[in-house]
């Protein structure tokens, strides 16, 4: 599926376009919540991301539904959905694919098979368990949506979407993702353990005899329309300058920067972090009904968008300070 | 956007008019501070509030309220910005600020949300308190600062404000009188001694002669008129003139022949005197005369006695330079006619040297007679130090005394203040001293010497002392310097004097 959108130039055309990004989102939420219960953050997050086109990386003890809530978010979206149980063993050709030799018509010849990436929603389990070649073979997928095998490129499908879980508590014989993949993904986001009345609802929902059904409630093509109407909502000067000061008030080196970011961080946000707090500050604007980016969106899109993109220093690692409390303290000063 | 605009304005104007109000109280704050504490510093010293004193704090308020209003302007950007967090708009404002010269559909729809979101809002809502401390304080500084205003000078105050006036009034009246008194006194003069006073720039000091306000400035001003005098009596030297010629004449009172002239001298009849010495002329010019030879003789005695008790004297033309070339003159005469008598010279050298002698007697007579005029001068100049001790007292006594002051008690009445002295009292008789000079001790008569202040028992009074000790004090030491400037009084006496302070104060040092 090719990105045709066009762009909305009339007011009918907007408030029409508004009004059903509003309402998808709704429904895909309550359609999503039927199944996962006490995620509403994660549920929401994750809803932004895939209509942004990001890529979202979930961490949490293992048990907390973040494989079923892939599951659950693909089969709103009514898109194709893949899972891939990440292990040191682990081949980059079991991700994308490779040439086998086929007989066809007397003749043999190699034909490319395609590799479980070559979906729209792909769910990469425990990705810190394969080893950095397969990773990496990860990337050009999440970063091109492309793959290219024996000198052949081939095209994913769009939409396409990479959403990596990873277990915190498991370190011994784990691949930490390097730097350069964890820019990749959109949103970080922490599954947290549930509440006693949401846990109630969980036992409720996966351990009777009915388990709810998902309704497909839109498709890939309605998901990239509203990603193009999400990117056309005006962000003013102010605004921007916000989001741009939050970005560059977590580069140690810089003036602005505070005691605490000169001393427990060795590397600050990239631009892809203002890209994609931008973009989720867009829709998150659309969900409440404005036609304008406030810095309330930019607030709420800067902790997902920015704790795996700072790199603490050992004083910081020592002191197990959290990126999290880094970037709220940075909100803090600069609202 | 008309309606964002105008909303946007109004909540502006609203809130620069908030600040406007807290910048007026924060200003009021410190303005009625500053103008309380200018009124309590007014009021503490006793003094009545001077109202413009109040410009200063009341500059600085308007500053500070300035200050206050242009740091807490809110221009159109920081309005919008109050007016989003306010109201919750979610920068709905602030971005249509920067969205205002922007086209497009989605600008448009966002301007319409925005004007809808402004017409729900209520900008009435928007308050900025002022503290209640504020609110609290500055009516009472108000209230304060008025009733510290209209307060009227203290009880000591107006008394002061009162002796001063007085006392302008009064050294006023006393420059008058004592520049009319000094200005009679000197046109009787004749015109050498108006040369000499004007010389000394007397009628200059006379014409410096101001009202005063302080006491001491008033004192200071006729001591120094009174300076003025001393020091042009010190300059003529009379009084040592006379003390020679005191000398002479009591060595002439020895002599029965010298005597009449001596007592001449010495009562200070200088003019009778020169007339007297005058009638020693020898106007016979020949040698043999017998009145000649008496004169001559009688010139010697005379002459050697008054030389004999005359100091040597660097001064040109003195007296005792005088006394001796007359005496040389008359010893060369006298010789001359002798010779002439025996014939051994001739008659005109006689002549002659008898034309010098009748020249150099004529000379001392003059000078002699002078003493007259001097004298005279010395009088006059004296009766005008008087006159400036008698407008010191006078002064004084205004000053202490003034009679009835604002706010006295009813009933009560100050003494009559301190005795107003004598009038000018010159003793014309010398006490007879047979010491050749050497004063023990003043024996003087009763009520006669020569006093210029007289203090009298004042009748008693229930008035209080108004004097401090250093006032009396500062009184008893110019007193005493003027004392000790004067010519008249003995150096023993002086010297007594002194050393009697002297041991005062050397008691008090070794006791401290």
């Amino acid at each position: 599926m090719k990105n045709t959108v066009a762009v909305l130039e009339s007011e009918e055309q907007i408030e029409k376009a508004v009004n059903s990004f509003k309402d998808t989102f709704n429904t895909l939420r309550a359609e999503i919540a039927k199944f996962i219960v006490g995620q509403e953050d994660i549920i929401e997050n994750v809803l932004i991301a895939v209509i942004a086109g990001g890529h979202v990386l979930l961490e949490g003890v293992p048990g907390l539904g973040k494989t079923a809530l892939v599951n659950t978010v693909a089969q709103a979206l009514n898109l194709d959905f893949k899972r891939i149980q990440f292990t040191p063993d682990l081949l980059p050709a079991d991700l994308l694919g490779t040439n086998i030799l086929l007989e066809r018509d007397g003749s043999k010849e190699f034909v490319f098979q395609k590799g479980p990436v070559f979906t729209n929603v792909l769910l990469a389990d425990e990705i810190n368990r394969a080893t950095p070649k397969t990773q990496s073979a990860l990337l050009e997928t999440m970063q091109e949506k492309t793959v290219t095998v024996a000198n052949t490129t081939h095209q994913l499908d769009l939409p396409y979407f990479v959403l990596a879980t990873q277990n915190p508590l498991e370190m011994d014989g784990t691949y930490p993702l390097p730097e350069a993949q964890l820019d990749r993904f959109f949103f970080k986001l922490h599954v947290k353990m549930p509440d006693h009345e949401h846990f109630a609802d969980i036992l409720e929902r996966t351990t009777g005899l009915k388990k709810p059904e998902i309704s497909p409630v839109t498709d890939g093509g309605t998901v990239l329309e509203m990603g193009m109407t999400a990117r056309q909502v005006p962000i003013a000067d102010p605004v921007r300058d916000f989001m741009i000061k939050l970005v560059l008030a977590t580069h140690p080196e810089r003036e602005t920067a505070s005691s605490e970011v000169r001393k427990f961080v060795r590397y600050g946000a990239s631009p892809r972090a203002a890209q994609t707090i931008l973009l989720a500050a867009r829709i998150r604007a659309l969900l409440d009904g404005r036609f304008h980016v406030a810095k309330e969106d930019v607030a709420a899109a800067a902790v997902p968008a920015m704790r795996h993109r700072l790199i603490l220093s050992f004083e910081g690692q020592a002191e197990g300070i959290s990126t999290d409390k880094i970037i709220e303290d940075i909100l803090q000063k600069n609202r | 956007m008309e309606q964002i605009n105008s909303f946007l304005a109004k909540a502006q104007e609203r809130l620069n008019r908030l600040v406007a109000v807290r910048a007026f109280f924060t200003a009021a704050l410190w303005g009625l501070t500053g103008m309380f504490i200018t009124a309590l510093t007014f009021v503490t010293r006793g003094y009545r509030v001077v109202l413009w004193w109040f410009a200063v704090p009341f500059g600085a308020s308007v500053l500070i309220w300035l200050y206050c209003f242009i740091a807490g302007y809110y221009n159109r950007a920081r309005a919008a910005r109050y007016t989003d967090k306010k109201f919750k708009l979610k920068d709905a404002l602030s971005s249509q600020l920067d969205f205002a010269d922007k086209s497009g559909a989605f600008y448009e729809l966002s301007r319409k949300q925005t004007a809808q979101l402004c017409s729900k809002v209520m900008l009435g809502s928007i308050k900025q308190p002022i503290p209640r401390c504020k609110l609290i304080i500055v009516p009472i500084l108000l209230a304060g600062t008025v009733a510290l205003s209209i307060m009227d000078d203290s009880l000591a105050i107006r008394q002061q404000r009162y002796r001063k006036k007085q006392l302008l009034e009064s050294t006023d009246k006393i420059n008058k009188e004592l520049s009319k008194e000094i200005k009679r006194i000197v046109s009787t003069l004749p015109e050498e001694q108006k040369k000499i006073l004007k010389k000394e720039h007397l009628m200059q000091s006379l014409n410096k002669l101001s009202k005063q306000d302080k006491l001491k400035e008033a004192l200071k001003q006729y001591g120094n008129l009174e300076n003025c005098l001393s020091n042009l009596m010190h300059k003529i030297g009379f009084d040592a003139k006379k003390r020679m010629l005191r000398r002479i004449a009591k060595e002439l009172m020895k002599d029965p022949l010298t005597r009449k002239f001596g007592r001449k001298l010495n009562s200070g009849m200088y003019k009778n005197a020169a007339s007297q010495f005058m009638n020693n002329q020898v106007v016979e010019n020949y040698p043999e005369s017998q009145s000649a030879k008496s004169k001559l003789e009688q010139l010697q005695r005379t002459l050697e006695k008054m030389s004999s008790s005359t100091e040597a004297n660097s001064e040109k033309n003195s007296l005792k330079d005088k006394i001796e070339r007359l005496n040389k003159s008359v010893k060369k005469t006298e010789q001359q006619r002798q010779e002439c008598s025996n014939g051994n010279c001739s008659k005109q050298k006689y002549i002659d040297s008898l034309e010098e002698m009748n020249s150099d007697l004529k000379q001392l007579t003059e000078q002699i007679g002078k003493m007259q005029d001097i004298k005279d001068f010395q009088k006059k100049l004296e009766q005008m130090r008087s006159t400036c001790s008698r407008a010191q007292m006078q002064c004084r006594q205004n000053a202490t005394c003034p009679g009835n002051k604002p706010g006295e008690r009813p009933g009560s009445t100050p003494g009559q203040g301190a005795g107003t002295g004598a009038a000018e009292n010159f003793n014309n008789q010398q006490p007879v001293d047979n010491n050749n000079g050497y004063i023990s001790g003043i024996k003087g008569i009763k009520n006669n010497g020569q006093s210029q202040i007289k203090v009298e028992e004042a009748a008693s009074g229930q008035g209080s002392s108004h004097r401090q000790a250093r006032n009396v004090n500062a009184e008893h030491k110019r007193q005493f310097e003027s004392f000790i400037k004067r010519d008249d009084v003995p150096t023993q006496l002086k010297n007594g004097v002194k050393e009697y302070f002297t041991r005062i104060h050397q008691s008090e040092r070794s006791r401290e």
